[in-house]
């Protein structure tokens, strides 16, 4: 993993107990549906200041419900590949 | 916090404070009937006191509403702006107790001076009634504190220090109950708002929470 890699955050909706901290720390990706649980844009996430939003976020959550992680990039399909 | 966020948080506790300190000082006077003139840095004082005591009263029941089993079935902000308003009312918090400590240390005939107001005890005005007060103060820079580096200094210890809030509310209810009510007008507000923050506690705990999946959210 290299920093230049675009990273997501990734709330894991049984872990989650409506606390609502990330969306204080992060209000520009994470909101907070009727129930008071994380609505979180998964998106890529490329400012620095939206990376350390998302990392205090991260580290403030008492359920350990969030995660930053790379994004997952679909590899090219292959060239001989035919479509049907 | 974000950058945009501690402004807006400024710009919400600096007009907070002007309305709660104007709010205040005719809350004192209306109920305190205390005689305006040279009693008013007192009275100003006083109506600080008052301000951040509602403020702080509206603080501790919106937190302990945010995470509510009754706030499932009656939601009159959505949860993001609750989220937000506790910020603020917390900022707002803050800026009235620091108008109230103030206007007390300034006022010499108070009795209570710079060492009453931040040594527990040492005040010449009911000094346990102001050591509560003290206390509070102390307690809520720790938990304001630790709510606003969560997630960098302090990680998710936010959480377990957010618990001393309750106390927080109780010695400032005590603080208010001894050290400035003396009108039944007073009482009462105290006898109001203690008893909403106290069936908001409780209830927080008995009712069974209704726990639903996000909408959307699962197949």
């Amino acid at each position: 993993m290299t920093d230049q890699q675009p990273m997501s955050l990734v709330a894991d909706m049984v872990k989650c107990d409506g606390h609502g901290i990330c969306a204080w720390l992060f209000p520009a990706r994470v909101e907070l549906d009727d129930w008071g649980y994380a609505w979180v844009d998964p998106a890529p996430i490329e400012l620095p200041g939206q990376l350390r939003a998302a990392r205090a976020a991260v580290r403030a959550c008492p359920r350990r419900a969030l995660t930053l992680m790379p994004m997952r990039v679909p590899a090219p399909a292959p060239a001989h590949t035919v479509a049907r | 916090m974000t950058g945009r966020g501690l402004r807006t948080g400024a710009k919400v506790a600096a007009a907070t404070a002007v309305v709660g300190g104007l709010g205040g000082f005719a809350a004192a006077t209306w109920l305190g009937a205390a005689p305006v003139g040279r009693m008013l840095p007192w009275i100003v004082g006083r109506g600080l006191g008052i301000a951040a005591y509602l403020s702080l009263t509206a603080l501790t029941a919106l937190g302990l509403w945010l995470r509510h089993p009754w706030a499932q079935r009656w939601r009159f902000l959505s949860a993001t702006t609750r989220v937000r308003a506790h910020a603020m009312l917390a900022a707002a918090t803050l800026v009235l107790v620091i108008g109230h400590v103030v206007a007390i240390v300034a006022d010499s005939f108070a009795g209570v001076g710079l060492r009453g107001a931040f040594v527990p005890g040492m005040s010449g005005y009911r000094p346990f009634a102001v050591a509560l007060g003290t206390v509070s103060l102390y307690l809520a820079v720790l938990v304001g504190a630790s709510a606003a580096l969560a997630g960098r200094l302090v990680g998710r210890a936010w959480r377990p220090i957010h618990h001393i809030a309750l106390v927080i509310f109780g010695l400032s209810w005590a603080h208010g109950l001894l050290a400035g009510s003396d009108t039944p007008r007073l009482r009462l507000m105290y006898a109001v708002t203690g008893g909403l923050v106290a069936v908001l506690a409780v209830s927080r705990r008995l009712v069974p929470a209704v726990r639903r999946a996000p909408k959307g959210r699962l197949a």
